[in-house]
């Protein structure tokens, strides 16, 4: 019960986390309110937004009142400004730090995350239906058909993963979000169909399917009814680990510029960016790369967690 | 022998089926490497027909597959398109490189990793134990290319201990023996940590986990009731089983480090085999793709070869199977 616990609770955050959040990003994360004044903050920066009275909006990084007048401070620039035409002065934070075109690197992250991780579980999803079916029509048929599909998972697996991936995005030319979750789910059933098979012959040996068969029930009804889903058990542990796999593979190809593509953020493409200016904005890839590896690991842990007894 | 047989057949097979799809997979992706020159409006429908007749692309694609087969197979892998020379000397070229990274990765993490695993499996339940336990599922979380940035960000720019790309100082050729030695062992320790950590803790988790099934055995409790010495059960009678899988990693993770990471060779600018992938991918280089598939295919098939058959060597049993 407890281990059923931990692992809903994981979910339900990622749930909560793939709903809600674009409303906790409290900044755009494509386009930067100012692309001068507010470019390459270090984390936990402070800065001002001065609204004026005919609508004119105004980003500082420190302001004082002296004498009716507003003198403010900017990145380049200093200046003064009446205070009777200031409107509205608002404190704006940026707590990861702003990138090199002044865009808030948290809203970012947040926003970034969240194509990780809908590429990750949808790919882990068609993977599993993948490996189950080759699995499963290996184990029933046997014989001939077995020993094709087993051969051909064999090719699979001995091909360079991330080499296949890259061979065909760069071929086909196509980034989208559908075409990389296709590309990721065929190139990791192979796992799963394997353990499925071994289920299934397992299974099949077993007195309760003697039992049933006694019964008279068709053998197809038995492989559907009563073997699949004994067989499928111990594949599901599989599914968090291959999310956690896809993501990292997601973030590699978005790292060497396969994946989505900017100015869109994803956790691959932020590293990537952050690595051209590496010295002056130090702050730009720890972020990202904290959260790829929080969430790899809360899928290692998950399966983790479901193996043991 | 019947055994070590059986599986150098399957492996051959199993190169031959990864050739086969290879081939194919080209053939069926959009014919690009000829683009700049279809689109030459000087050119003539006759003259693309005779550059194409002279790849030998106008005969049907069976013929292709099987004249290429049979280059292949004796060892022609064809010309690069983009480096000029025959593909074999590509590769070659760039191997030497990604067995300078790959073997102190393999070290590293195999060393550490056994004796991580080892350590921790004698010490199980134990606080540092149980934080170490932890400490190697993040590492194992840690995305490569992060890591690698991470290491360049604080031991290259900021403690200036490690030069951060590359696998020579620019005066090598200048440098005694001594110092050259010195300046590759300097350019080597962050790709071969980056390459070799997330290995590292693979290793030590299944070690420790062998470890602990071993321990758990009946024999190991005989041992015990025999009024053995704990240090001579722990090394002589659990040791030895508990690293047998172990062993079998050996094949298996060959391909990580000497197949050529395009991560760790793409962050610290190392010209190896995984540069030359994501090159000919760049490139459209189709000679030399489907060289490199072949070429790390390979490695993997080897690897998996290597594992087998240490393993029918150290256990017999699995021969009979």
């Amino acid at each position: 019960m407890k281990k059923q616990k931990k692992i809903f609770f994981v979910g339900f955050i990622i749930t909560l986390y793939l709903i809600f959040a674009d409303l906790i990003t409290p900044f755009d994360p494509v386009i930067s309110p100012d692309r001068e004044n507010l470019s390459s903050l270090p984390p936990f920066s402070k800065a001002y937004e001065l609204t004026f009275n005919d609508g004119g909006k105004l980003f500082v990084l420190d302001y004082r009142i002296q004498d009716s007048l507003i003198y403010y401070e900017q990145k380049f620039l200093s200046g003064k400004v009446e205070i009777n035409k200031l409107r509205n002065v608002k404190t704006i934070f940026f707590i990861f730090g702003t990138d090199n075109l002044g865009r808030d690197v948290f809203s970012r992250t947040i926003y970034g995350g969240r194509f990780s991780l809908i590429i990750g579980i949808l790919s882990s999803l068609f993977a599993f239906l993948i490996g189950v079916s080759i699995g499963a029509i290996s184990g029933y048929f046997g014989g001939i058909v077995d020993k094709i599909l087993m051969r051909v998972t064999d090719v699979f697996l001995a091909f360079p993963k991330l080499f296949l991936v890259l061979a065909v995005i760069a071929f086909t030319q196509t980034q989208t979000i559908f075409s990389i979750i296709i590309i990721l789910s065929l190139l990791n059933w192979m796992g799963i169909a394997r353990l499925v098979r071994a289920e299934f012959l397992r299974l099949k040996e077993m007195e309760f399917i003697l039992a049933v068969e006694s019964i008279g029930l068709s053998s197809f009804k038995i492989a559907i009814k009563h073997i699949l889903p004994n067989a499928i058990t111990p594949a599901l542990i599989s599914i968090p680990l291959i999310t956690g796999d896809v993501i990292l593979t997601e973030s590699i190809l978005s790292f060497l510029g396969f994946g989505i593509q900017p100015p869109t953020p994803t956790w691959g493409n932020m590293i990537s960016e952050a690595e051209k200016s590496l010295i002056s904005t130090w702050w730009l890839p720890i972020f990202p790369g904290i959260l790829i590896s929080a969430t790899v690991l809360a899928m290692n842990w998950i399966s983790d967690v479901s193996q043991e007894d | 022998m019947g055994f070590v047989l059986k599986r150098l057949i399957n492996s051959i097979f199993l190169s031959f089926g990864i050739a086969t799809i290879v081939f194919f997979l080209i053939r069926l992706l959009p014919d690009v490497s000829f683009s700049d020159i279809y689109l030459n409006p000087r050119l003539s429908e006759d003259v693309i027909q005779r550059i194409r007749a002279s790849y030998g692309l106008d005969k049907p694609v069976l013929i292709q597959f099987l004249n290429w087969l049979k280059e292949i197979i004796t060892g022609n892998f064809g010309f690069s398109f983009i480096y000029r020379k025959p593909v074999i000397d590509c590769i070659i070229e760039s191997f030497a490189p990604t067995l300078t990274i790959g073997i102190p990765a393999f070290i590293f993490s195999f060393g550490f990793g056994i004796l991580i695993g080892v350590q921790s499996a004698r010490n199980q339940g134990k606080l540092l134990e149980r934080t170490t336990h932890s400490l190697l599922l993040v590492l194992y979380s840690l995305p490569t290319f992060w890591l690698g940035i991470i290491l360049i960000l604080l031991f290259s720019y900021t403690l200036e201990l490690f030069p951060p790309s590359g696998l020579h100082s620019l005066n090598f050729n200048e440098m005694s023996l001594i110092e050259k030695i010195y300046d590759t062992i300097l350019h080597i320790f962050l790709p071969a940590i980056t390459l070799g950590t997330a290995p590292m803790a693979a290793i030590a988790r299944f070690t420790r986990n062998t470890m602990l099934k071993v321990l758990s055995q009946t024999y190991i409790k005989t041992a015990k009731a025999k009024g053995l010495d704990e240090k001579i059960i722990f090394h002589r009678h659990a040791l030895p089983n508990a690293l047998l899988p172990v062993v079998t990693l050996f094949g298996l993770y060959l391909p990580i480090f000497f197949a050529g990471s395009v991560v760790v060779e793409e962050i610290f600018s190392i010209p190896g085999i995984g540069k030359l992938t994501v090159d000919s991918i760049f490139q459209r280089d189709y000679p030399l793709i489907v060289g490199v598939t072949l070429f790390v295919s390979f490695i993997v098939i080897v690897g998996n070869l290597i594992s087998d058959i240490l393993y029918s060597i150290l256990d017999p049993r699995i021969r009979l199977k």
